[in-house]
């Protein structure tokens, strides 16, 4: 109980120092991004002052000095009030947020998932059978999909697959022509359209966990405990899983915790690459267009997100070593 | 008494290419009921002989001749089933660093319960009592079995270790240094435990130390080992009487005397050889101090003299002429 109110203690700080960086990044920015847009609706065509005032006023225009802001800017935060998109306007940021985060978390989350779980049960099965061909072919392979620059893997899967051969479609998250909801050819069109990219991450991704998870074990192999778990004549698969495996996959844990809160802000090359409406590709557009409010918003995700994953995997660790249960440190 | 372990010309090498010869025609056996110590200076080959025996050897070790035969079953051909049902109900071992022989993720009587389960016991209750009974013989408390690992002290953890080698009456355990890692005072406690035990459950056992001292408090017969060979093998109330080899002799030597327990510690000079390329010599002549020239162009076999098997025929010559017999 100590150490989750510890834990607790940690997130917040840490979530409050995310924020206050946030509120300050901008303000040092050279150039005033609330300028800027009013210029660019100059350009479009002449407006009359007035609108122009009512304009920045939607836009959020602060008043008052650094400190009023930040409390008013906290207050905000707190409210999930992020202001107006000056791309999307009238969209406010929070709502284009809300509408590109489930793809990012579907798409990424769930490559992310079956990336760990399958890289780490292949990494097992290496392990156990180390020395052997199985081992042989699994290593040098993830040896080989380790070093795939990711943009690389994702522009030739688009241009064969999709460009080429047209198995998939070459951009979007579904298919415009269904309603969206939970019905069958929805679903089809979205995984149809998930495919391409959901593979290229796990491709690029999977040998390291493949990996990380045979060196783990082989090291947990030469533990007296695993000769000692031989020694009492226990079946192998027994052995493998809960002496060798289980205790090789903790280390493994912060990384997989780490993996799911870079979800969010990893995904930025991927949509890029397939045109996917999630984060990363909001994000993109965010930056070429300046839209100032809506990147802010973006990097609070994305802070968040791994924030709240490090939590959880501190957590994670609670249930699967005994020694961080009970009094133990850090 | 019947035979139940017999090591025939065992030998076992680390590596393929340019092998280190670790064991060597060793020739060893143990009675039912018998404890018997292996003893020698670190790096001599007992943890290799112990683990082989039991058949634990791992990469790079591998056996490259010999028989092992225990309770009459051929304890090298054996298919992986059966070889697994008989591990642990024939033999088990206890590991020097007891801190380390239990699994840090399963508590203590989960690690009693797989065994038991997994060689055909059945029904909880009957584990855990089972598991509380040879706790008790080593005077540890039935609580521990909810523990884990990281909960509980050093001492207890080989205790423990001591309780679970038991729970299938198995006919030997093998203990290797089962108390170096320990302190004195624990160290103390856990050889009066071991005394004890062989009063409650009946089982053989080979004891494994370089503590010469603590082996002869404790076990009926001593194996002495140098450089991956058996060089001499005794009762231990023959031993504490008269050594033969001078290896062991400097072994006794160099134990504390107990009327002057503050006295010099006198270590054996030199180091012991390499074990790459085995001399056609005796193993022992470049640090003995009864060294003769036959010493160093024949290799001294192991032979049987008035109960005694010694491999240095120096020290046999005296006892056959009567001279240098210690009282
Ligand atoms: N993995 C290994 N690879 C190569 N040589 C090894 C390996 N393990 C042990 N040896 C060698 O085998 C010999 C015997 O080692 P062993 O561990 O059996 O000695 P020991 O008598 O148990 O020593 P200690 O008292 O230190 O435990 C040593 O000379 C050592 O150098
Ligand atoms: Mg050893």
């Amino acid at each position: 109980m100590r150490y989750f109110v510890r834990r607790v203690i940690i997130l917040l700080c840490t979530l409050w120092v995310a924020i206050t960086v946030n509120f300050m990044i901008p303000r040092l920015m050279p150039g005033n991004p609330v300028e800027t847009m009013m210029a660019r609706f100059h350009e479009r065509g002449s407006m009359s002052p007035s609108a122009m005032k009512a304009i920045a006023l939607m836009l959020g225009v602060k008043h008052g000095n650094v400190f009023q802001q930040y409390w008013q800017y906290l207050g905000e935060v707190v409210h999930f009030n992020f202001g107006v998109s000056y791309t999307y306007f009238p969209y406010t940021v929070t709502y284009m947020i809300a509408h590109a985060l489930p793809w990012t978390l579907g798409l990424v989350g769930i490559s992310t998932l079956i990336s760990f779980g399958l890289g780490t049960a292949l990494g097992i099965v290496a392990a156990m059978r180390r020395g052997k061909s199985a081992d042989g072919v699994l290593t040098t392979i993830s040896s080989f999909t380790n070093t795939f620059p990711y943009f690389w893997l994702g522009l030739a899967a688009v241009y064969v697959l999709a460009f080429v051969l047209h198995w998939f479609p070459l951009s979007g998250a579904y298919n415009a022509a269904f309603p969206t909801g939970f019905h069958w050819s929805f679903i089809v069109s979205v995984v149809h359209h998930g495919f391409l990219p959901a593979m290229t991450i796990v491709i690029s991704s999977i040998g390291g966990w493949l990996l990380g998870m045979r060196n783990n074990m082989i090291n947990t192999l030469n533990e007296d405990y695993v000769l000692l778990a031989n020694a009492k004549g226990l079946k192998s698969r027994w052995v493998a899983w809960m002496y060798v495996a289980r205790n090789a996959l903790l280390p493994n844990l912060t990384g997989f915790a780490m993996a799911l809160g870079f979800v969010v802000g990893g995904s930025l090359l991927t949509e890029i690459v397939f045109s996917y409406p999630g984060i990363g590709f909001l994000l993109y557009n965010a930056v070429i267009n300046e839209d100032y409010p809506l990147m802010q918003g973006i990097f609070l995700i994305i802070v968040v997100c791994v924030v709240l994953a490090n939590f959880f995997a501190d957590l994670a660790y609670v249930l699967f070593d005994p020694r961080v249960r009970r009094g133990g440190t850090s | 008494m019947s035979t139940l372990l017999s090591v025939e010309d065992l030998s076992i090498d680390y590596g393929r290419r340019n092998p280190v010869h670790a064991v060597r025609n060793v020739s060893l056996s143990i009675e039912e009921d018998e404890f018997v110590g292996l003893v020698g200076e670190s790096g001599c080959g007992k943890s290799t002989l112990g683990f082989a025996i039991a058949r634990l050897e791992r990469p790079p070790a591998q056996i490259v001749g010999g028989r092992i035969h225990i309770g009459g079953n051929d304890w090298m051909s054996m298919d992986a089933e059966s070889m697994r049902k008989a591990r642990w109900e024939t033999v088990s071992v206890v590991l020097q660093s007891g801190m380390n022989a239990l699994n840090p993720i399963m508590t203590i009587g989960a690690q009693f319960r797989d065994v038991m389960e997994q060689h055909g016991h059945r029904g909880r209750r009957a584990i855990e009592e089972r598991a509380v009974e040879v706790l008790d013989l080593v005077q540890i408390r039935p609580e521990v079995l909810r523990r884990y690992p990281h909960e509980l002290s050093g001492g207890m953890k080989q205790r423990i270790a001591i309780a679970l080698s038991l729970v299938l009456r198995p006919k030997l355990v093998i203990m290797d240094e089962p108390t170096t890692a320990l302190d004195m005072v624990v160290q103390r406690q856990i050889l009066e435990n071991l005394k004890a035990l062989r009063h409650q459950q009946s089982f053989a056992m080979l004891f494994i130390s370089h503590d010469l001292g603590l082996v002869l408090e404790l076990v009926d017969r001593v194996v002495v080992m140098y450089a991956g060979e058996i060089i001499e093998e005794q009762s231990s109330r023959g031993l504490l009487k008269h050594a033969w080899h001078p290896y062991t002799r400097a072994l006794m030597d160099s134990l504390p005397d107990p009327e002057n327990p503050k006295g010099s510690y006198q270590g054996i000079p030199g180091s012991p050889p390499d074990l790459h390329v085995i001399p056609e010599a005796c193993m022992y002549a470049p640090r003995c101090p009864l060294v003769q020239e036959s010493c160093r162009t024949s290799t001294p076999s192991l032979e049987t003299f008035q109960d005694v098997q010694s491999r240095c025929p120096v020290t046999r010559q005296e006892v056959v002429d009567g001279v240098g017999v210690r009282s």
